[in-house]
């Protein structure tokens, strides 16, 4: 769906993306980095607000740069929400479809079900600028999908949004994704991406420091030991045993006392032997869990090593 | 298109589609969003205060002439009808227009482009189906036709009213084509008010900002003129004479409100304004240049300031 063959994109002197080289299919793609690392300028090439200073971005195979036709199948929900304060959102979706060519009541029709459908129908005659950041977007992302579009561009939209929202928007971008869409989410909130999709993007400093599934990204960092903590009030004994597995590079007591963090290069063979330890050795296990099975461990891991 | 891609005949974009016309999209918005509000009608209102004037001293003399007991009043009032020249009262109208014209150009342009710089929404504009220059023409419109509407109202409901009741007085006869030079002048006024303001609205990010440097340079430009024109007329006055070099025009003409004075002398082919009994005339009385000097000037200054509003336009910040 979209196509990113060593693009890059100078700003003067300061690099914004650096040959960057992707194929976004379709379902839900993160685009994960810090700030400058570049997503929203990826995410302006793919718009064709800018063009790429050397390289190339094609989108249904265009170059989307100057060219309005290939527009008719992006959406795009920017990050920023404080325009046209003074229209209610029923009428800026409306506008926005005018925009996208439609004829006033065909436009009034999908503004109508887009506004639906991000469920906002009960609030959005009321003038933008009385908007919560959650309503607003919503209201940004019922413009975008109003046409139809085959790609949503969606900068940082879960800013602003309260727990309940969030799960709603995600399932709503999970189920355009169904749909044979592709959408590209750019954030920072690691976790709540990881809970959208397993595909992602990630920048750093301008340059693509990885692509893919997430767990296969995982499986290129497994060289560096795994972590992972237990919580048992038989710290010592656990301890013990698991010492004894070769695969155990370390351990290390909590200062709680009830914890043990222990590091392991062939993490799938020790959460094999969990059970064992469980069942076969009696110990007691309150609970286990891996501060390295989320996107942010992956980000500090790519990043850092 | 290249390369093979999955069969996407499912999608629904093309329904509904009429046109792509983006441009008149965001001009209506533009239009709509200005017409709505109550500030538009009241200077356009306010910018008519000439021609109701000057209706009610025509209404006021009527009556002396039809019935006052005085022969000689009754007589003074049909000569002071029958000798006013139509279109100098247009002039005036228009001259003592100006400054509400600014105030609604403000009002329509000043921040079309700057909030849009201000918000980033062009980021929403320009990923949609609409160019750079739909956006320019669609915001350019945008402004244009309130101005048009609001320099026509006032001029049109006079020249309808006149030509209803004065005819006997030589309204319709004194310049037949006037009722195509209206319009004409209207959107030649409002096309200059509309390309200054959106040029200078699109240099800044606050509408407030562009607005006051709009006003500034009306202000400032139209300060030295009417100061030139001060002493003209005093050079004049004093050597008894009626000529004045073309130099001098030219800057007498040089601001935003002479350049619009000197196309309405042109197109209403007066010299200068006033009513027979006296009215203002002291920034009038410098003669006319030829049309074409004041609309290549108009057009030199518009392309300008829209060649910038082109330039400035862009969805991103560029960081140099």
């Amino acid at each position: 769906m979209i196509t990113l063959n060593h693009a890059s994109r100078w700003y003067g002197q300061v690099i914004g993306l650096n040959d960057v080289t992707a194929v976004i299919p379709t379902g839900v793609t993160a685009l994960l980095g810090q700030n400058g690392a570049g997503k929203s300028t990826l995410m302006r090439l793919i718009t064709g607000q800018l063009k790429p200073t050397t390289g190339e971005v094609l989108v249904r195979g265009e170059a989307p740069f100057g060219n309005p036709e290939i527009y008719r199948y992006i959406g795009y929900c920017p990050e920023i929400d404080n325009f046209y304060e003074y229209m209610t959102g029923r009428q800026f979706v409306r506008h926005m479809g005018r925009l996208a060519g439609y004829g006033r009541t065909e436009a009034n029709r999908r503004a109508d079900l887009a506004i639906d459908r991000v469920g906002m129908s009960d609030r959005c005659d009321r003038p933008i600028k009385g908007y919560s950041k959650g309503m607003r977007q919503r209201i940004k992302l019922a413009q975008a999908m109003l046409h139809d579009p085959e790609i949503i561009l969606l900068d940082e939209p879960l800013n602003g949004l309260d727990p309940v929202g969030r799960r709603e928007f995600m399932d709503l971008l999970g189920q355009l994704g169904h749909e044979g869409k592709a959408i590209v989410v750019s954030s920072h909130i690691l976790f709540e991406v990881e809970q959208m999709t397993r595909s992602i993007l990630l920048l750093h400093r301008g340059r693509l420091l990885a692509s893919g599934d997430l767990r296969a990204i995982r499986d290129l960092i497994d060289k560096y030991p795994h972590r992972i903590t237990i919580e048992t009030e038989q710290t010592r004994e656990v301890a013990a045993r698991l010492a004894a597995l070769p695969y155990i590079v370390s351990l290390e007591f909590g200062r709680d006392g009830r914890s043990l963090e222990l590091k392991t290069r062939e993490p799938d063979r020790f959460y094999d032997e969990i059970p064992h330890l469980v069942l076969d050795q009696g110990l007691s296990i309150d609970g286990f869990g891996s501060p390295d099975n989320n996107l942010e461990s992956v980000f500090h891991y790519l990043v850092e090593n | 298109m290249s390369g093979p891609l999955a069969d996407l005949s499912y999608r629904h974009y093309a329904d509904g589609v009429v046109n792509d016309r983006a441009w008149w999209a965001i001009a209506r918005n533009g239009f709509r969003g200005t017409v709505k509000k109550k500030g538009f009608w009241v200077l356009t209102a306010m910018s008519s205060w000439w021609y109701a004037v000057v209706l009610v001293m025509v209404y006021v003399f009527e009556q002396i002439a039809a019935n006052s007991i005085r022969q000689q009043a009754q007589d003074r009032a049909v000569d002071f009808i029958s000798s006013i020249t139509w279109n100098r009262v247009i002039l005036d109208g228009v001259s003592f227009g100006q400054i509400f014209y600014l105030f609604l150009a403000l009002m329509a342009g000043a921040g079309a482009i700057a909030n849009d710089n201000r918000t980033n929404a062009l980021l929403v504009y320009l990923s949609k189906p609409c160019t750079k220059m739909d956006y320019l023409i669609g915001k350019w419109l945008g402004v244009f036709l309130p101005l048009v509407l609001a320099m026509l109202l006032p001029q049109v409901g006079f020249f309808f009213y006149g030509a209803m009741s004065y005819h006997d007085y030589g309204f319709l006869r004194q310049d037949p084509w006037l009722v195509l030079k209206l319009p004409l002048l209207a959107m030649i006024m409002a096309a200059f008010y509309t390309s200054i303001v959106l040029g200078m609205s699109s240099l800044f990010n606050q509408g407030r900002l562009a607005g006051a440097i709009s006003a500034a340079i009306y202000f400032i430009t139209n300060f030295f003129t009417v100061l030139l024109g001060g002493i003209i007329a005093a050079g004049a006055s004093m050597e008894s004479s009626t000529t004045v070099s073309t130099p001098l025009k030219l800057a007498f003409y040089g601001s935003v409100d002479g350049i619009m004075i000197a196309t309405a002398k042109g197109i209403l082919g007066e010299d200068q304004g006033g009513l027979p009994l006296g009215g203002p005339q002291n920034n009038l009385s410098v003669p006319a240049l030829p049309l074409w000097v004041p609309l290549l000037f108009s057009l030199v200054v518009a392309g300008l300031l829209l060649f910038l509003a082109h330039a400035r336009v862009r969805a991103v910040e560029v960081v140099k």
